[in-house]
Formats: structure tokens, sequence, C-alpha cells
């Protein structure tokens, strides 16, 4: 699978500690995901708290 | 399954390449820049943000409509921090848009190669309705983005085995099933799918079960349900509202739709480019004729629809749109693959689960002209499918005819369109409101006259009692309007207090036929003929109040003359106790009208080209009802098509 880790930019150093989820265009999906279920949830919490 | 083919990289992808980059670019700029145009966000999905930031999510009384309250939640949650932003509303829906097409680029670059790849990316963004929507602020596509996502997830886990994947396969049917009523089908299939495939693998099973439950108590969207409950007895809404909207014709039901919507989806690409649209009503007469044939007439609709009014809508709009001739060619793969069983390939997997989807869609959800983007999911499968065949030995052919409908649809659609053009993008910046309310242009005066009101009384209250169907958005979220919902009985409370405070106080009626001014100290402002039931009244002292006023049409009275078949007259203050009118039917047929207000009833009959001179007895504040039928006028007449009911020429006189 030549394609399944292309980096979208230079990986971070060792030094920068661990990651949840490195930034490829493999996992770009989920971040996407992650960032509006994230949004969802806080507007949501924020409605139901009013 | 597809044997792995080199990395191919031929001038089909060096071009597909760039081609879906410039549109995905046109696209952000969409995202970026438009307004909210879309008629569902305008009245509920985003409508009720600001509702619900005023009254909260339990026992708010604020609600305008069932469809605020009963409607998940989730996806249009999300818009929230954009409409403080005033911009961006569509880039969720554009982020759920570029995830999908990442999601079929690595798929089909893994199956078959780069070429594969970015012609899927083309493919997807030469559907019609699934580009359209990746700029909207509606739903449907966050399901579709829940279904590719949570295929990446088990897909990936497959290859890799890693928690991370079984997790975010969790999260992503949670995310589907909260954005829309209808993504719970997707929702529950991806669970049973999801359990087959990891029967094998305990420790995957457990986490993925676990991530399950939580993703579907935190994005379920569990609120409206409970919501709807409380309001109305039942989780999915009023009973009324859902057996209007659901499928109550069973298998016969599920069949027809299924016929309506392949039917519907026959496009030759040409249509965008004619004046008069001759093809697609040959297609509805055909699907008439089939529907016959099967005696399946008239089932499988919502209430209100029937054969008879079938249309098969191509106006370039997000919710009216077909998926052009990229879809049909898949479809007729998808057709294809029914008669010619592949069952280990998965361009054939790919068009049995977009059949199963579809279906599913023609089940459960009752017709209506705006299904089409229900469909996303079906057709970007078939898409997916139609490339993966492609790679196929011997369907090479196929590839270059997915790749020149691509592009062609790409540069044509956008291009023929209601509100995607490029002028739309300039006008999102230039004539910012007319693009807004260009679904609803007569929405435009109403915001006009409230937009002046303010300016002459900036300290002043605009308060709004709206409707059902009415577009809240724009009063709640226009900082220049800044206008207060409210509730009848608070309508009644809050003008003597706003009298007694010295607060210059403006009332919005948007579209309630129910409401009566009645003994309230309100005068008109503006009426809105083209826009029903609605008034712009200010408060006045009682003893400001005019002794005559002019009679005005509340509803069902349009610039030229004319009326729609059923009208309304409001007399305010009245004191002459008659009201004189002519009616004139200029029409080649005969027309029968009944006119009614609180005092008297009287019927006539008008005989093509008759005038009449009528009169009624009022009461000194009344309501003159007009009811003219046949409510159509033959489209040969030339006066109207069968689109436009059109009921008679009206002339007050004095």
């Amino acid at each position: 699978m030549p394609h399944a880790k292309r980096p979208l930019s230079v990986p971070s150093s060792p030094q920068s500690g661990p990651r949840l989820l490195s930034l490829t265009w493999e996992n770009l999906p989920y971040f996407i995901l992650s960032l509006l279920a994230t949004v969802s949830l806080l507007s949501r919490l924020y409605l139901a708290l009013r | 399954m597809n044997s792995p083919t080199t990395s191919e990289w031929t001038w089909m992808g060096r071009i597909a390449r760039p081609v879906s980059c410039a549109a995905l670019v046109y696209w952000a700029l969409f995202a970026v820049l438009a307004p909210v145009t879309v008629w569902d966000a305008h009245v509920y999905n985003l409508g009720r943000l600001p509702l619900a930031e005023i009254g909260g999510l339990w026992s708010n009384s604020l609600w305008t409509s069932e469809r605020q309250v009963a409607f998940p939640l989730t996806f249009d949650a999300v818009h929230l921090p954009f409409l403080h932003l005033g911009a961006g509303f569509a880039l969720p829906s554009f982020l759920c848009f570029l995830g999908t097409l990442t999601v079929v680029w690595s798929t089909l670059r893994r199956w078959h190669g780069r070429d594969a790849g970015w012609l899927g990316v083309l493919v997807l963004l030469g559907l019609p309705t699934l580009a359209f929507q990746a700029v909207a602020t509606k739903n449907d596509l966050a399901v579709f983005f829940g279904l590719a996502v949570w295929f990446h997830g088990v897909s990936s886990w497959q290859r890799r085995p890693s928690t991370q994947h079984v997790v975010f396969a969790a999260v992503a049917i949670g995310f589907m099933a909260g954005a829309k009523t209808s993504g719970l089908i997707p929702a529950f299939l991806a669970i049973l799918a999801s359990g087959w495939i990891f029967r094998s693998a305990r420790t995957a099973l457990a986490v993925f079960a676990a991530a399950l439950l939580m993703s579907l108590a935190a994005l379920g969207s569990i609120e409206t349900y409970v919501m709807a409950k409380h309001s109305y007895g039942s989780p999915l809404g009023p009973d009324r509202f859902v057996r209007d909207h659901r499928n109550n014709d069973g298998v016969k039901g599920a069949v027809a739709n299924t016929v309506r919507y392949v039917a519907a989806n026959l496009s030759t690409g040409a249509e965008p480019w004619l004046k008069t649209d001759t093809i697609t009503p040959r297609w509805e007469q055909r699907c008439r004729s089939l529907l016959a044939s099967l005696d399946l007439v008239n089932v499988g609709y919502r209430r209100d629809f029937d054969d008879a009014h079938l249309r098969f809508s191509r106006i370039g709009w997000d919710s009216a749109s077909d998926y052009g001739p990229v879809g049909t060619l898949a479809l007729a793969l998808a057709l294809l693959a029914l008669g010619w069983w592949r069952t280990r390939e998965m361009w054939w997997q790919l068009a049995m689960a977009a059949w199963l989807l579809l279906v599913a869609v023609a089940f459960s959800v009752a017709w209506m002209p705006w299904n089409n983007r229900f469909l996303l999911a079906p057709f970007g499968l078939l898409g997916v499918a139609a490339v993966s065949l492609s790679w196929r030995p011997s369907w090479r052919a196929l590839r270059w005819v997915l790749f020149a409908l691509s592009a062609y649809s790409v540069v044509t659609y956008p291009l023929t369109s209601f509100n995607k053009r490029p002028s739309d993008l300039a006008g999102a910046i230039l004539h910012r409101e007319t693009q807004e309310f260009k679904e609803r242009p007569s929405m435009q005066p109403v915001a006009a006259a409230v937009r002046e009101w303010r300016e002459r009384h900036p300290k002043g209250e605009v308060l709004m009692l709206a409707g059902s169907d009415s577009w809240v958005l724009p009063f709640l979220t226009a900082g220049s309007l800044n206008v207060s919902p409210v509730t009848a009985e608070d309508l009644r409370n809050r003008i003597p207090a706003n009298m007694a405070k010295n607060i210059a106080t403006a009332v919005l009626i948007l579209n309630r036929p129910d409401f009566r001014r009645g003994e309230l100290p309100l005068i008109r402002v503006a009426s809105f003929t083209e826009e029903r039931d609605t008034t712009l009244y200010t408060v006045v002292a009682p003893s400001e109040m005019n002794a005559v006023t002019a009679p005005f049409w509340r509803s069902g009275f349009y610039a030229d003359g004319w009326t729609a078949p059923r009208a309304e007259l409001d007399l305010e203050g009245w004191t002459v106790g008659i009201i004189r009118m002519v009616l004139w039917n200029p029409t080649p047929i005969v027309r029968s009208i009944k006119l009614a207000s609180s005092l008297e009833q009287k019927e006539f009959v008008l005989q093509p080209s008759e005038r009449l001179h009528v009169q009624l007895r009022t009461a000194r504040t009344d309501s003159v009802k007009i009811d003219v039928s046949p409510p159509y006028v033959p489209k040969a007449t030339g006066l109207a098509d069968d689109s436009r009911p059109l009921g008679v020429y009206v002339t007050l006189e004095e």
C-alpha cells in the first residue's frame, strides 16, 4: 500500500510528545468528524443548559 | 474482490485532479461566502437555533414549527457558531463533502490506483444534487458523510486492526443517526454490518459496543426525541405529521416510490440548456403509465401529492435537482448489477448497498418532489461502483465515458443552476440579502419594511409572531432587524407593558392566518400581498386609531390584479358597512366564485370573459374571503400553467 500514510505536512519531531491521531490524508475524515461532533456537542450542551 | 492494479497515473488522472481541485475551490468559496439560502434552514434547520438560545430546548413556547422540535439536532447545531459569526454557514456541509471525497479518493486509489482515485472525486463532483448539498445547510449530506467515515473505519480496521478505526466507526454511526431521522436507516444497517465484520474479534466488538453506546448518547440527538415526546406525546413528533411523511402503503408504496426515484433520475444532461425542458415531462408521463400498468397509482405519496401532479424537478435548486447524466449512467449500471451477479466484486457490493439504501428510503418516506436529496448515499455509492467497474478488464471504455460526463457536469450544472452560478457568488458579497431571499423573494420586502421601521426607531422593539412556514432565521440573526419572537399571549402583555414604558413598538405578523388584530392598538404599517398572512403593525395609543382605513389584501393577491384561487381581504375600522368590487373572468372557462364576510355569503358563476359588479355587507373589522373554482386554468389558455393556480381579476370600487 504505497499511499497509505502520506503526511499532510512534515511530521513533528519525537520530542513533541505522543499524538492521538497523526494528520494524514487517511485520517482527514476522522479529523472532520471529530471537529463536527465536538462543535455539535458543545452547541447542544449550551442550548440545553439555557 | 477486485485485484489491486498498479498505481496507474495517466493523463486522465492528471486532468481529473486539477479540474476537481478547481471545482472544490469554487465550492469552498461558496461555503465561506454564501448566506443561508435554503427554505428549510430558514424555517427550522437553523431557524430554531436562535429560538433555542432565547427560550432553551425544554418547555420553549417560542417554537414556530413542529419540525424545530422533532427533527434531529446534531448536525444543525454545528451551525450555531457560524450564525454568531455571520458567515461560513455552509462550511459544515462542505467539510462533510471534503471528508466523503477523501474516503472515496483513498479507497479507489487503494483498489485501482491514482487515476481511479481522482476519477472518483470528479464523479462525485459531477453529481449535481450532491455538489449543491455540499454548499447548503441541510443535513442530508451529514448522513452520507457518516456512512463514508463508518466504511473508512471498518475497512481500515480490516487492513490494520486498530482501536482508533473501531471507535471512529462507532462515532460515525452516532453522527448519522443524530443528523437526520432518515439517517437512522443507514445507522441501523451499519450497526448490523459492524457486528458481522467484528464478529471474530472480541476486543474490537466490545470496544465498538461501548463506543457506539457513548456515541449514540452524545450524538444521537436524544434531546429532540425527549422534546417531541414531551410536546406531542410521541418521540418522532405529532402523529399526524409522522403519518403524513411516511410511506403508508407498505410494499406497494415502496415499489411505486422506487420506480419514481429511478425515473426521476433519468437525465440526458441536455436539460439544463433547454429553454423549455420537453424531455422530463415525457419521463413523467412514462412513469405514470408504468405505475398505472403495475396498479400502483397514487400509492406511497404524502397526502397532498399524487401522480397527476408528479414532477421530476430539475431546476437547479438545492432540493429540486437530479444527479445528472453521471447519476443516470451509474443507475443503469446498478440495474445491470441486478441481473449480473458478481458477489465477490466490490463494485457489485456497492451497487447492492446503494439499492438497499434507496429501497429503504422508498419504503419508509412518502414521496415528495424534493426527496432526491435523500438519495445522496445511494447515488454516491453508485458513482464509486461505476468507477470501480470501469477498472474491470474489458470495461475500460466506461472510465472515459464517466470522465467525460463528469467533466461536463462539473461545469454545466453550477452554470445553469438556480443559485450556484458565479454571478450568485458575486451576489453573495454585493447583493447579499437578495441572494439570501432568492428562494422566497416575497420575504425581502418584509425584511426591508422591518429595517425601515427599525431605522426610524433605533431604540424601539419589534415583536414577531410567526407561523409554521415562516422564514424566522433572517429576523433573528440579522443585527439590523433585531426582532424579538413572542407567543400570542406574550404579545397581548408586551404591548401595554411597552406603552407604559414609552418604548416604540412594532409587531410583525409573519404567516399567521389565525391572527386577528381585535382590540389591540395596532395600525398597519405595511402588508405584503405576495407573502401570505403577513403584516407589519405599529403600536399606537387607542385614541390615535383612525376611524377609517383602507382595505388590504391579507393573502392571495398578485400585483397584476389577479387573485389566487383563495384570497383574503382584510378590513380595519371599515365604517362603510359594505365592500364593492368588480370580478372579471378573462379565462375561457366557467368559474364559480364564493364571497364571504362575517355578515354575508354570496356565490356567483362567471362565464368566460364576464365582468360582475358585486357588493357584500361587512363588519367594522372584517375579513372577506374569495374562493374560486376550478383553481387551475388549463395550460392551453396561455394565462397560466397548471403549476400556478389562478383565481379571478379583482378591482375594488370606492
